[in-house]
């Protein structure tokens, strides 16, 4: 068949249609990797045993004899996330107002035209860009300390190691890019538009919204409760959480010793209260409710902890763990 | 509301590059509110009244012809369909729409602009067997609700609005723009143009044309004409991501 386009006779190249695919498609992936990862951070609300349960089990402890897990499951995971990382910023950078020229104007035009999506997408330009730093330090702490994750390490991590701050602002960043990212993918790619397309883009900036709000809120929480374990346990460093080991030893010490610990976590929390001042109180109130299941399920642990030489071993194992910051 | 003689303030970009010495400045007109007044009716009244040298393009006053776009109050969008009542402080601001050449004050060369458009997307039925048509038989049949979409998108009215509000464009002074794209869905949908999707790849198939979409959506947005834009780009990047 003939051709009928002028420049017919050079064929145009097809990698800018790959290249924005991938672009699509590492932004999906890390926007859904991001939403699980957050959930799972969060089970430190529901206390230190649903903690530690959720990364042994990351480590697939379930498929050790030993329970330990292979800590190599995450410096693989983290492996994988880095190189698509680092492949998204690669892409995501082309898009940026990379020249004053580029970036004057598009502060003229936010100036002149006060639209929404226009600015969320610089938000998603500021929060890319910082994500280049503190990114790049989370993941190059999983890539080099896979091993040992739990409620106290990474209590650790976040008060005696200073890493806080970096949290704070990677907390912020990965739910605002993320989510505003995948709210633009469907509008990008046409997805879910149904038969309004109009009304469909609605309902999913509202989803976009609620979905911010749920993951700042339960992401600020699980920061300020690693932030009260991890003063609690400035004196400690370096001690590994031991859930089926100290269940092991009985329900009864656990029991005795909840009214102390959460005193101890009051006392915490009022010191944070402080200078943190991001729904200190609420976060108590919470970490007090949490208390319950927490030591419900570590009841349950210890009845079905059966391998207790296993956790012998583990309790043996601890003095060696250091921190890893 | 009676707003009945109301003064309505006018903030007006003037400027006239033909005009040696000239320099861009913001002038103040002050116009009396007539009831159910719209921006072309004020802008012809200050022409008429206050200055005979004030620029700016109009020619249907029905939002047909897409001349009268410009900025008003940060948005872009037709004059003639703007009412003043719209604003209750009655301070309206107004600028030429950016992206296009500026002919003078709040008129530009969108002509020019879509002109080069079309060309650009080739904006013509495409059939290699046109010359052969046989007249003595009837024309194939089209779907009605193709026929539809065609026609839905054959609204738009080449008023520019799209380019202006779009932050990409602005940026990158090649890239193609909304109204490009869909001109380009309006023939990618028709049966009788020819064009394959490699074609079309060849026209639209990089960072200047649909992969340089950053969704930023104020093309969709801003269409006087509710045009939509978000879909057919959205139609378009697919299509052009899966040519092989």
């Amino acid at each position: 068949m003939d051709s009928y386009s002028i420049e017919s006779h050079k064929k145009k190249s097809r990698f800018p249609a790959r290249l924005d695919f991938l672009q699509s498609a590492t932004g999906l992936v890390l926007g859904v990797f991001v939403w699980v990862h957050l959930l799972f951070d969060s089970s430190i609300i529901l206390g230190k045993g649903a903690y530690h349960f959720v990364s042994k089990n990351l480590e697939l402890a379930f498929l050790s004899e030993t329970g330990h897990g292979f800590p190599i499951a995450v410096f693989f995971a983290a492996l994988i996330i880095f190189t698509i990382f680092i492949i998204h910023a690669l892409l995501g950078v082309r898009k940026f107002p990379i020249s004053w020229k580029q970036h004057r104007i598009l502060r003229d035009q936010m100036q002149m035209l006060d639209h929404s999506e226009t600015s969320l997408w610089y938000v998603q330009v500021v929060t890319g860009f910082l994500m280049f730093f503190v990114g790049s330090v989370h993941l190059y702490t999983m890539l080099t300390n896979p091993a040992g994750i739990g409620p106290y390490l990474s209590a650790d991590r976040i008060v005696s190691g200073n890493m806080w701050p970096l949290y704070l602002v990677l907390l912020v960043c990965v739910v605002l890019h993320g989510n505003i990212g995948l709210y633009r993918l469907c509008m990008k790619w046409g997805w879910f538009a149904g038969k309004d397309a109009r009304k469909s883009r609605q309902t999913l900036q509202k989803l976009k919204n609620r979905v911010i709000v749920f993951y700042l809120t339960i992401g600020v929480l699980a920061l300020l409760v690693f932030t009260v374990i991890g003063i609690n346990h400035r004196d400690k460093v370096g001690e590994r959480y031991m859930g089926h080991a100290m269940a092991a030893e009985g329900t009864q010490d656990l029991e005795e010793s909840q009214p102390v610990e959460s005193a101890q976590e009051m006392e915490a929390a009022e010191v944070v209260e402080a200078p943190d001042a991001v729904e200190a109180p609420e976060a108590i109130e919470e970490a007090e409710v949490a208390e319950d299941p927490d030591v419900l399920e570590e009841a349950e642990a210890a009845e079905e902890a059966e391998d207790l030489e296993a956790a012998e071993a583990l309790e043996e194992t601890q003095p060696v763990e250091q921190s890893h910051e | 509301m009676n707003d009945q003689g109301r003064i309505l303030k006018f903030q007006v970009f003037r400027y006239n590059p033909q005009k040696k010495g000239d320099k861009p400045r913001m002038v103040t007109y002050e116009v009396t509110e007539a009831p159910g007044m719209t921006v072309f009716i004020a802008l012809n009244d200050i022409r008429e009244h206050q200055d005979p040298s004030f620029q700016f393009d109009f020619v249907c006053r029905a939002g047909i012809c897409g001349s009268c776009a410009m900025i008003i109050n940060g948005q872009p969008t037709l004059a003639c369909r703007t009412l003043t009542s719209t604003y209750e402080n009655g301070e309206i601001k107004l600028l030429p729409l950016p992206g296009f050449e500026l002919i003078g004050d709040l008129s530009v060369n969108t002509g020019k602009f879509m002109r080069a458009m079309s060309e650009r997307v080739e904006s013509w039925i495409h059939d290699a067997d046109a010359d052969e048509v046989d007249f003595h038989r009837l024309e194939e049949r089209m779907d009605p609700d193709v026929a539809d979409q065609i026609y839905e998108l054959e609204r738009c009215v080449e008023c520019g609005c799209c380019v202006s509000a779009c932050a990409t464009k602005r940026m990158r002074p090649d890239f193609l723009s909304a109204v490009g794209f869909v001109r380009l869905a309006r023939y990618a949908l028709d049966p009788r143009d020819k064009r394959s999707d490699e074609e079309f790849y060849e026209i639209i198939g990089d960072d200047d044309g649909v992969f340089g979409c950053m969704t930023l959506l104020g093309c969709e947005d801003y269409c006087p004409k509710d045009l939509p834009h978000q879909t057919q780009i959205a139609y378009l990047r697919r299509k052009m991501a899966l040519v092989r």
